[in-house]
């Protein structure tokens, strides 16, 4: 029986054709909107999947350059997390680089290796396979490397290789006393294996021939690392033990020659639970700390490995020693070249310890008695006390100055020589305090040797100078001190970035028991992150990251943008088709009382059945949309993310979300669309006319406004171009990084696209005109028949302008660094070459004599290159040096999302260089906003905008809190953005700022390189750089290849959109088909009496074939042209990369399509009978 | 009929009922001033030449299409100050409409299609189900109910659509060339049911027709010139 259901449903059966075509547009509009959203849940999914490869079963991690006890493995307090049976894995993790070389002399190198001394408690956390395990059991005396280090090396199983690594060192190699010329170890290992990502042996048996005894088929040791990054770096693993060993780590027990044990090291534990209360664990020897008693039993002293006492823990030690009113003592040893009479130069001694103490501490320290008797005056200034042996040798009494030569260490560890005067305030007797050794530390090497002859120092000495009583005295008293000054003249003096003391003392009882509970107290105080012993929740870390930088939904439905519209926009003209063939109907429903809003209810619920069909088809052919495009992504389009390791997640969210936002729009046009027939009168629906009569004044009207904006905008776009063309407009960056000329242009082609536009429609409405006899003809007859439905045409074609410009304009961004020379404002700064080293290089590259540097070259390889090579080659090179932070990759190779990048300290000399391209940042050389102080004491930094923006999500002004800085509540500020630059994945700060947060980072491992216009400079300057510094990892590219792979990615995105707008665009064109059907079935009458006039098929064919071709090349001739005048300025460069062919057949492509659509349309014109046709009118 | 304005419960009043267009040439009136009354039970043919307004007073009666001024009362209600709601209701109770072209919905069947008149009004009771069985019979049509049109011949068609206009039982019926697209034989037949049918259900019924022969077999006459609705 009739119902409003069923006539609903007999209808949808009824139009079964057309209702067919506009279920195919819903279901192309719900693929490309839920296959949008199921790529980036894909990618959120295969990130996360990635974070769990990578990681293996570790769930937290202390990863740090202090090296702890490996015992604290087993000590450790570790709750269940995520996985069963918590295990933690003491673990060695280095920097570092390895070289292979073969016999016949060919070197390849891999720098930037991240090397792991494991053992079988981390290979449980990596869950490998009891075969793997068992190989590994087997041959545990060689290096394990992932396949992308054997890639680089081109090594196979059992040939020899190199490791190069920072051999540990308990004191900072820029202090003093820290070792400069032995950083490296240098470690020679056979491959004993490879660890590879997939199993390969069922499809590439031919290497597993070659491969078979080595290679290992696991995912997690094959990408293991902490950081969150989807790409993996080279890897090498080295047995513990071994690589203890080799470092000179490994435990030591006691015996007769070295009566303290050593306990053996490690600085990272990886754990498979949830690591908690670190400080319970600890031991002061795992921060390479001791207390010291004295022999009295009332002194313990505080000392550290590294000489110098953190200042984090000596802040620690006297917030203890000021909680439990402890006395202390503290004190800065340093060591003076030479003291010297300054009346009488000749009395002199020679590598004398002061130390800056107070000697007005009392007992237990004290007492200091003076050779008169006097009490020991409290020292200020320069004012300084010396021992007796010391005023003897140098014959000074109280009053007398002294000239000290000392060692001032500098910011890279070089070590000028600097003078200093100090006045002898009192000099004390050879006697109880003053002959104290408690005060000195221990300092292997130096203060154990017998003589002078036997130090085992790190800078020069000049031994021609001791003298005799320089000898006797050391024999004696070692290295007590000879002469004191006040703590803070020495602090003046002496601080480091380490800190400002060497030992401090604590009245205290030295009772095992008395000392471990001050161990206790002095642990619990320190803030253990500041000294790097912070618990990293790395599982969760890499979660929370796997959301990824970019919301990868929102950018694949920005890409499918064109393709939902077009799909869309071709619904409705199906559904506008389908109701003006049956537009008799409506009127007939509301002939017999239906309401207006009756009959649209009737016409949305027919389009709702269509939708949820349409969603169901539409969510499985998501499903296959999702998976092309992850394909491409994996293929085509793989510079975009860097990785073949991703595979589609299909969510339930996805499924539902995107057909019911598909569904939503669908009713949401459609009822727009219905809108169009509402305004038709019923009468005129019965008739079937669907022209709604306007009256001609106001068409008239509305047509010379179009005449009158349009001819405006191209009178705007004429004169920008003169303007522009006659270097009237200013050379200087409009906003964004854009010049004024690039506006210009964008400008000039929206205005001719826009103009253009308008102007077609005021032709299309404009008044008729009687062109004559002679010129009425077929063609004209077509140009009219454009102007039948102005408003359709004027669709029709905008839209395809419009798609093409945009389509074009992004399509001839595209950008090609490798194009373009070094130019100081330009992405490269004027730089040709960057490198990276895997360990920092203590020296600023900035003082390296690259001439030398070729010398020794010459000397130790001699050969074509770079033997042959003139020093002038290289003449004018010039390095700038920068330190690293090292954080995470915050570049757009990145799919995670990152919070704390990698930072380098830019130096005082780059900074007033100034140059690259900046966007929104203000000032003759925006590096100098770098020296400037933030109102709240934020560091100032300076991004690339990219960067910023896309991976960090920060703009000018916004804060980046960073953890890893010793400076608690540290934060830096964006001041500034570089545009396009080859600083992409960093933030900047000024050296200054960065030693100070810093403090821990020594030496650079950031160079940018200047060098001349020697054709032959950047390889030989790229070699030289290689080779001399091949131990540290050291590895040039030149910079247009980085900013290459940078722009790899937007290239992509860009190719991308291309792609998938190009599809949108030919989709549309399919609509235009439609819309001429529509222009066919109004005319048929038309038509039938042109054919009854006598004209044939074929011409009729051809008059529908130009209307339709009139649209098309309108629209694709407008939008071309607006959008190369856009571009203009880009296309002009030498960077240009117009991907021509892609773009034209593109729009041939367009062309085609959209003359197919003409042709089907001419096929229904001809299909219709001519005398019911007739009749039917 | 009559041009009084004085008129009783049952009657159609149109009071200078004026329908102008505007076009390029300027402003058209197509209904100047027209003023009639027509009885319950009238059957009046209307005829003029082609383009001279006889669908626009059709139309203009039946609430599909609005006069540029005066007033039109059917059966005591002044439609146009109707909501457009209530037009449509109204439409769907008291009027029902004959086209020169059927308008039968291709998707429906004969049953359904005259049915389609009751959709406005909701559900179709079996008591509505048997009352369009009968037109259909009345019509000599019963043994197509379940046919659809496109198996029906223009006369056959033709007397569908007039049981879709008689299902509600109208008061006003308008037809407009009821016959236009029927052959000679035919468009007889469709003209005697057309007005036996009216005067069975007693209802107005106007009828806008082309063919004198049509138009000679109504009680009364109507020409329209000028856009001055004139008896003949």
């Amino acid at each position: 029986m009739l119902t409003r259901n069923t006539l609903v449903l007999s209808t949808l059966k009824h139009y079964w054709r057309s209702n067919l075509a506009m279920l195919a547009g819903i279901i192309i509009a719900c693929a490309a909107l839920t296959g949008a959203l199921i790529v980036g849940d894909s990618i959120r999914g295969s990130l996360k999947q990635m974070t769990l490869d990578r990681l293996g079963r570790v769930e937290t991690a202390i990863d740090s350059p202090r090296f702890v006890t490996e015992e604290l493995a087993g000590k450790i307090k570790v709750e269940k997390g995520t996985y069963a049976d918590p295990l933690t894995a003491p673990v060695i993790h280095l920097s570092g680089a390895i070289k292979k070389q073969t016999p016949d002399g060919k070197v390849s190198r891999a720098g930037g290796v991240q090397v792991y001394g494991v053992d079988e408690r981390f290979w449980k956390l990596m869950a490998i396979s009891d075969s793997t395990n068992q190989h590994i059991q087997q041959e545990n005396d060689g290096v394990i490397l992932n396949e992308v280090a054997r890639d680089i090396l081109g090594a196979r199983y059992l040939d020899d290789v190199t490791l190069y690594v920072d051999l540990p060192s308990s004191i900072p190699r820029d202090t003093l006393f820290g070792e400069r010329d032995q950083t490296t170890a240098q470690i020679d290992l056979p491959v004993s294996g490879v660890f590879q990502k997939e199993d390969l042996r069922a499809s590439n048996w031919e290497d597993m021939k070659v491969y078979l005894h080595s290679d290992y088929f696991d995912r997690s040791p094959s990408v293991f690392s902490l950081r969150p990054d989807q790409t993996s770096g080279p890897i090498a693993y080295v047995p513990l033990k071994l690589l203890q060993e080799r470092l000179g780590i490994q435990e030591l027990p006691a015996s007769r020659r070295n009566p303290n044990p050593k306990p053996a090291r490690v600085n990272a534990l990886y754990s498979s639970g949830v690591i908690t209360d670190v400080s319970q664990a600890l031991s002061l020897a795992d921060l390479q700390l001791r207390l010291v008693p004295n022999e009295a039993g009332t002194i313990l002293a505080l000392e550290s490995d590294q000489l110098i006492l953190e200042t984090t823990i000596a802040r620690a030690a006297e917030r203890v020693a000021a909680e439990n009113k402890l006395k202390t003592q503290p004190i800065l040893l340093y060591l003076a070249n030479e003291l010297a009479n300054k009346n009488n130069l000749d009395k002199f001694a020679m590598y004398s310890t002061v130390a800056g103490i107070d000697l007005t501490a009392g007992e237990p320290f004290g007492p200091y008695v003076s050779t008169d008797g006097q009490p020991v005056p409290k020292l200020t200034g320069n004012e300084v006390a010396i021992n007796q042996w010391l005023a003897e040798d140098l014959g000074v009494s109280i009053g007398d100055v002294i000239r000290m030569k000392y060692h001032q260490v500098g910011s890279t560890g070089e070590l000028p020589e600097l003078e200093a005067e100090f006045t002898v305030k009192t000099i004390l007797k050879m006697e109880a305090a003053t002959l104290d050794r408690g005060v000195v530390p221990v300092i292997e090497g130096v203060t154990t040797a017998d003589s002078f002859a036997d130090w085992e120092q790190p800078f020069p000495m000049n031994l021609d100078r001791i003298t005799s009583r320089d000898e006797e005295y050391w024999d004696e008293y070692k290295a007590t001190p000879k002469l004191f000054m006040s703590v803070e003249m020495a602090q003046k003096m002496w601080t480091s970035k380490y800190g400002d003391l060497t030992s401090i003392r604590f009245a205290h009882e030295t009772t095992p028991d008395a000392i471990e509970k001050l161990e206790r107290q002095i642990l619990n105080a320190i803030d253990l992150p500041a000294t790097g012993l912070a618990v990293q929740p790395v599982l969760a870390q890499g979660l929370k990251a796997s959301a990824g930088s970019n919301d990868f939904s929102g950018l694949f439905l920005g890409f499918s943008f064109f393709l939902i519209g077009a799909a869309l926009i071709l619904t409705v003209l199906l559904f506008r088709l389908s109701i003006e063939e049956r537009i008799r109907q409506l009127g007939l429903y509301a002939a017999v009382g239906l309401t207006t809003g009756e009959i649209r209810t009737l016409l949305l619920k027919e389009t709702l059945l269509l939708s949820l069909v349409g969603g169901v088809l539409g969510a499985a052919a998501a499903v296959a949309y999702a998976d092309l495009m992850m394909t491409g992504l994996t293929t085509w389009w793989q510079g975009a993310v860097g990785t073949t390791n991703l595979h589609v997640y299909v969510t339930p969210m996805a499924l539902i979300t995107g057909p019911v936002v598909t569904l939503i729009m669908t009713m949401l046009v459609v009822w727009w669309s219905l809108r169009g027939i509402a305004k038709l009168s019923v009468r005129e629906q019965l008739t079937g006319n669907l022209t709604p009569d306007i009256p001609a004044k106001a068409a008239q009207h509305r047509g010379a406004i179009s005449f009158w904006v349009g001819s405006s905008l191209l009178g705007i776009a004429v004169v920008l171009l003169m303007a522009a063309l006659g270097g009237m407009l200013p050379q200087k960056e409009a906003f964004s990084g854009f010049n004024w000329t690039i506006v210009a242009f964008f400008q000039i082609g929206l205005c001719t696209l826009i103009g253009g536009i308008l102007l077609l429609r005021w032709w299309l409405v404009r008044p008729a005109t009687n062109a004559g006899a002679a010129r009425f003809n077929l063609q004209r007859l077509s140009v009219l028949n454009t102007m039948r439905q102005p408003s359709r045409t004027l669709t029709t074609t905008s839209m395809i302008a419009s798609a093409t410009f945009l389509i074009v304009a992004v399509g001839v961004g595209q950008y090609n660094p490798l194009a373009v020379k070094p130019d100081k404002t330009s992405g490269n700064g004027g730089f040709s070459l960057v490198a990276e080293s895997s360990r920092p290089i203590l020296a600023n590259l900035e003082s390296l004599d690259l001439n030398q540097a070729l010398a020794e070259c010459k000397a130790s390889a001699p050969g074509p290159e770079p033997a042959a090579t003139p020093p002038s080659a290289i003449e004018g090179v010039r390095i700038y040096s920068f330190p690293v932070k090292s954080g995470e990759n915050a570049s757009c190779l990145n799919l995670y999302q990152t919070t704390v990048p990698t930072i380098l300290g830019v130096s005082e000399e780059f900074i007033q260089r100034g140059g690259f391209a900046f966007a929104d940042t203000p000032g003759e050389n925006p590096w100098t906003r770098l020296n400037e102080e933030t109102p709240n004491g934020n560091v100032p930094a300076l991004g690339d905008m990219n960067t910023l923006m896309y991976s960090l999500h920060k703009l000018q002004g916004d804060t980046i809190e960073l953890p890893m800085s010793n400076v608690p509540n540290a934060k830096i500020q964006i001041a500034g953005m570089l545009t396009g630059s080859v600083f992409q994945g960093v933030l900047l700060i000024s050296e200054k700022n960065f030693r100070r947060l810093f403090p821990e980072v020594v030496g650079y491992q950031y160079f940018l390189v200047e060098t001349n216009s020697n054709p032959g400079c950047v390889p030989l300057a790229s070699q030289l750089l290689e080779t001399r510094y091949e131990e540290f990892g050291l590895d040039a590219e030149p910079v247009a290849d980085r900013l290459a792979r940078f722009l790899a990615v937007q290239n992509t995105y860009l190719t991308t959109f291309q792609t998938l707008g190009g599809l949108g665009l030919l989709l549309g064109t399919i609509g235009l088909g439609v819309v001429m059907l529509r222009n066919v079935l109004e005319r048929r009458g038309e038509i039938a009496l042109l054919r009854s006039i006598g004209l044939t098929g074929s011409r009729i064919g051809w008059m529908v074939f130009l209307e339709n071709s009139f649209m098309l090349l309108t629209g694709i001739a407008l939008g071309t042209i607006a959008a190369q005048l856009a571009m203009w300025p880009h296309l002009q460069s030498s960077a240009a990369q117009v991907p021509w062919v892609s773009l034209g057949g593109l729009l041939v492509s367009v062309l085609l399509v959209g003359s197919l659509g003409g042709l089907f349309a001419v096929w229904r014109a001809m299909r219709l009978p001519i005398v019911t046709t007739l009749r039917g009118e | 009929m009559s041009s009084a304005v004085g008129v009783r419960q049952e009657t159609l009043v149109l009071e200078n009922v004026t329908k102008t267009f505007e076009t390029a040439a300027g402003a058209l009136t197509i209904l100047n001033d027209v003023t009639l009354t027509f009885q319950p039970g009238e059957a009046v043919a209307i005829t003029g030449p082609s383009g001279c307004g006889k669908s626009t007073l059709l139309y203009t009666v039946g609430l599909l299409d609005t006069p540029t001024s005066g007033r039109i009362t059917l059966f005591s209600e002044d439609v146009y100050r109707l909501s457009s709601s209530q037009q449509a209701k109204f439409r769907n109770e008291k009027i029902g409409f004959v086209f020169q072209e059927h308008h039968l919905l291709p998707q429906c069947t004969v049953l359904e299609n005259v049915l389609l008149a009751r959709l406005p009004a909701g559900t179709v009771t079996s008591e509505v189900e048997s009352r369009a069985k009968a037109l259909l019979e009345r019509v000599g049509l019963s043994s197509r109910l379940g046919h659809r049109p496109a198996q029906l011949s223009g006369g056959e068609r033709q007397r569908v659509a007039i049981c879709r206009a008689l299902l509600n039982e109208p008061r006003l019926i308008l037809a407009d060339e009821p016959t236009g697209n029927l052959d000679p034989t035919t468009a007889e037949e469709i003209g005697t049911l057309l007005l036996e049918l009216q005067a069975e259900h007693k209802t107005i019924l106007l009828c806008v027709t082309h063919s004198e022969s049509l138009a000679a077999r109504f009680p009364a006459r109507m020409t329209l010139r000028e856009g001055k609705l004139v008896r003949v």
